[in-house]
Formats: structure tokens, C-alpha cells, sequence
């Protein structure tokens, strides 16, 4: 019966700490994701020119843009006949703050929908560098972490689960 | 009509598509334009005087119990109507109008930003295209019975110039008005829509649809709408030389000052064109008076 307790709670520490760095990997895949989106967005307005409304709907259904939960979001809310900037504006929000973007990405991110929509391809363009500049930095510091803290954090659980097991023992 | 009414106001928000949506149609076909402004009550435009939509979504005479248009609803229609990407229509938002599908325009009035484009837009105005069956009808019998003519249509906004262009390229192209010839329609402003049977250059600037037309589409007859360019003459000069007639629609008040417009003055010196019909600015759509070349003055 020890022995099963021990087992289990070393294994709790090891999932744990994996879970811990799925999710810094998760984090630097979803910069990784919102510097794409940025490129994505300078190509096919200001290049190619496409709409919007069509860009979001194409965007929402490619797995590279799987981890931006916010562009499907955007675009259902936006078939229902709501207006475009306010439906990106209150769902990047929302996904800014679930999914704790930092600060600087956080203040962008809701109000490119008013500038996509409503602003001339000089103001596209200046908006789109500022978010892929903050973007890249946010991507920076995320593999940083991820480098600093990924491997260590396995390496504790480890340590503290086979401690605890022999506590337990 | 109604059916073009209800098409043209899609660009509007929901709160005030809805009780649009709701007039009955029989007033529907009436209205010619839906004036938004800013913080000023909503105006349909129609005949015989302009009405206004109250808070509870009725029709009323008066602006006292109107419906106030709010400053996001005029940006919303403005937004909608780009398809929410100004920056793909910005060369027609600088000119200060929007072809919607289905040939409806907005026009657009607001503060002007550094680039050119609208910094804020104020007011909008969308005139609703109309189709009126048969508008051609009495220039084709009068003016085009005996073969092809060049007439100048004349007439204030709203009075159905680009209406009975389109209805007479349609039938001088599919043969109803006596002969099948080859109709070329320059649209720089993208109103007349697919007019089957036609040759229709879509967004061209004027004169340049007009030289490329007579470059590789060898019309008989070239129809293009408002014309005021010398540029613009001097294409459909080459276009007279060429062999093709032209028909045209110019802007003109009324009969008093009507051959006192540079443009139709300009257009009168080409020596080509045999007639100006001067459109009835109280019926859309209707003519009011035919001037042969015998009757204008100098």
C-alpha cells in the first residue's frame, strides 16, 4: 500500500512539472503563432489585398493559427451579423486575458480589429510592425523561459516526488 | 424596386435595417436614398417630400420625433459598406463615394485625414439604383428608329441618367431597338452592374476606358456616364472618329442654364452628338424635352 502512495505521488510531482513545461511550450507556440499572424496579415492586406472578413474566416480554419482561439471566435460572432471590430475587439480581449498574453501584447491585440477594418494600408502597416515588434520580444522571453525553466522545473518535480516517495516509504 | 431597397440597405446596422425592412413595399419603391448625419435624425428621400424614421420605427413627416442617428451607426454603414477593409477601397473613399453591389452608391461627407482619406466620417448618403422597366423606351422609338444617334442625356442628381443608359445599352445591344449592335460601356464608377450583351470597362478612369475600348473592342456605340473632362471630350472625339456613336449623360439644372454648362458646351463643339435630352427632374427616369441640333443656341 506504501509503496503504491509513494508511486503515486512521485509520478503527481513528475506529471505536475511536465505539465508546468507543456505549457511554456504551449506559450512560445502561441507567440510563435501571433508573429506569423502578423506577417500573414501584412501579406494578404497590404500585398494581396484580400478582405477582412474572408483573411479571418481562412485564418480560423488553418491549424497554423490552431492556438489564436480568438479568430474562430471573431469569425462566428461576426456571421451572426455582428460588426467586425467590435467581435475581434471583445474576443482578443477575452483570450488576451485567459490565456495571460503579456502586457504589451495585451494592450495590441484588441485594437488591431478597429485599424484592420477601418484604417488606411499606411496605418495597417505601422499597426502590423509595432504587434510583430511586441510579438517577437514576447517570443523571446517565452523560449527564454522555457530554456530557463522548462527542463529545471522536470528536473524538481523528479526530485521532490522521489523524495516525498521516500518520505512516504 | 423594394427588392433594391432592401438590397441596399444591408450596409446598415441591424437597428436600423429592421424597421427599413419592416416600411411596406409600396413605400419602399419610393424612397430614392437613406441620408445618415451624424447626431441629426435619419432621412429617406423620396417623393413627393423627405421622410423621417422615428425612435419607435414608424415613417413620419415631421423631424421632431425622428430617430438621432448616432456616430457608431454612420461608422458601422461606413464599414459594412467597405466590407470591412477600407484599405482596399481607399482610391473611392478619397473621391467620396462607395459602389455597393447591386450598383447602389454612398456617398460620403467627414473630416479629411493626412493621407486624403476620412479621418472621421460624419454623414453618408445611400441613393438606392433603380431599375425603371422600359426607361429607354422613347429614345429608342424616337431617337434610334432610323439607326444610331449620339444624344447627350442632361438632367439634375436623381433624375435616372445612369438608369436609362444602362436600359438603352441593353437595347441597343440585344437588338430591340431595330438592330443588334456592339455596345461598350465605360463604368468608372462601377453602377451599371453586368449588363448582358455589353462590353462594360468597370472602374476605368473615363477617358481611359474609352481609349481602350476603341483600342481592342471595336464598338458601335460607346455609353459612359457624367461627363465633364476635356479629357474626357477629347477620348470620345477619338471615339466619333473612329465610327462609333457615343451617348453620354451630363449634370444640368434645368432647361434655363442648361446650355450654359461648360461640359455639355464642351461636348456640343465635338459637332457629333444630334441630340440633348433633358431629362424631367419631377419623374426619375422620364424625358422631358428633346433639343436637335437645329434647336441649340450659337
Amino acid at each position: 500500500m506504501r509503496a503504491l502512495s509513494a508511486l503515486a505521488v512521485c509520478g503527481a510531482c513528475v506529471w505536475g512539472a511536465c505539465a508546468y513545461r507543456a505549457r511554456l511550450h504551449r506559450r512560445v507556440r502561441m507567440y510563435v503563432q501571433l508573429r506569423m499572424l502578423a506577417a500573414h496579415l501584412r501579406t494578404c492586406c497590404l500585398d494581396l489585398r484580400e478582405p477582412i472578413p474572408g483573411l479571418i474566416r481562412s485564418l480560423a480554419r488553418s491549424p497554423d493559427f490552431a492556438a489564436l482561439e480568438f479568430l474562430a471566435a471573431c469569425e462566428e460572432n461576426h456571421q451572426a451579423g455582428r460588426s467586425l471590430p467590435s467581435v475581434w475587439q471583445e474576443a482578443a480581449a477575452r483570450f488576451a486575458q485567459e490565456k495571460r498574453l503579456e502586457p504589451e501584447i495585451a494592450a495590441l491585440l484588441p485594437g488591431m480589429g478597429n485599424v484592420l477594418c477601418g484604417g488606411s494600408a499606411a496605418q495597417i502597416d505601422a499597426c502590423l510592425q509595432t504587434f510583430a515588434q511586441a510579438a517577437e520580444r514576447s517570443l523571446q522571453r517565452s523560449r527564454r523561459q522555457l530554456a530557463e525553466n522548462g527542463k529545471l522545473c522536470v528536473q524538481i518535480g523528479a526530485g521532490a516526488g522521489i523524495l516525498l516517495a521516500i518520505l512516504i516509504l | 424596386m423594394a427588392q433594391a431597397f432592401r438590397q441596399a440597405i444591408g450596409v446598415l446596422p441591424q437597428g436600423l435595417r429592421e424597421p427599413l425592412d419592416a416600411l411596406p413595399h409600396t413605400l419602399q419603391a419610393r424612397i430614392t436614398e437613406v441620408r445618415l448625419r451624424v447626431g441629426a435624425p435619419l432621412v429617406l428621400t423620396a417623393e413627393p417630400m423627405p421622410l423621417f424614421l422615428s425612435a419607435n420605427g414608424q415613417v413620419v413627416p415631421q423631424c421632431i420625433a425622428a430617430r438621432i442617428v448616432t456616430a457608431n451607426e454612420v461608422e458601422q454603414t461606413f464599414l459594412c459598406a467597405c466590407d470591412y477593409s477600407v484599405f482596399r477601397r481607399q482610391p473611392e473613399v478619397r473621391q467620396g463615394f462607395l459602389t455597393l453591389e447591386g450598383g447602389h452608391r454612398l456617398g460620403i461627407a467627414g473630416v479629411r485625414g493626412v493621407e486624403g482619406d476620412f479621418e472621421r466620417v460624419t454623414s453618408l448618403n445611400l441613393r438606392i439604383a433603380r431599375t425603371i422597366a422600359h426607361a429607354a423606351d422613347v429614345l429608342c422609338s424616337r431617337l434610334f428608329a432610323d439607326g444610331l444617334c449620339s444624344p447627350i442625356l442632361a438632367g439634375p442628381p436623381l433624375c435616372g441618367k445612369t438608369t436609362i443608359l444602362r436600359a438603352l445599352a441593353t437595347r441597343l445591344a440585344d437588338g430591340s431597338c431595330g438592330q443588334v449592335y456592339r455596345v461598350c460601356v465605360v463604368d468608372s464608377r462601377r453602377e451599371f452592374g453586368s449588363l448582358p450583351q455589353c462590353d462594360v470597362l468597370a472602374g476605368f478612369p473615363k477617358a481611359q476606358g474609352l481609349r481602350m475600348a476603341l483600342q481592342s473592342l471595336s464598338p458601335q456605340v460607346l455609353l459612359c456616364d457624367e461627363i465633364a473632362q476635356a479629357q474626357q471630350v477629347q477620348a470620345l472625339q477619338d471615339g466619333f472618329a473612329a465610327g462609333a456613336a457615343c451617348a453620354v449623360s451630363v449634370h444640368a439644372a434645368g432647361e434655363d442654364a442648361l446650355f450654359a454648362r461648360i461640359p455639355l458646351r464642351r461636348l456640343m463643339e465635338t459637332g457629333q452628338f444630334t441630340h440633348v435630352v433633358l431629362l424631367d427632374p419631377a419623374a426619375p427616369g422620364r424625358i422631358g424635352r428633346i433639343f436637335t441640333r437645329q434647336e441649340w443656341p450659337g
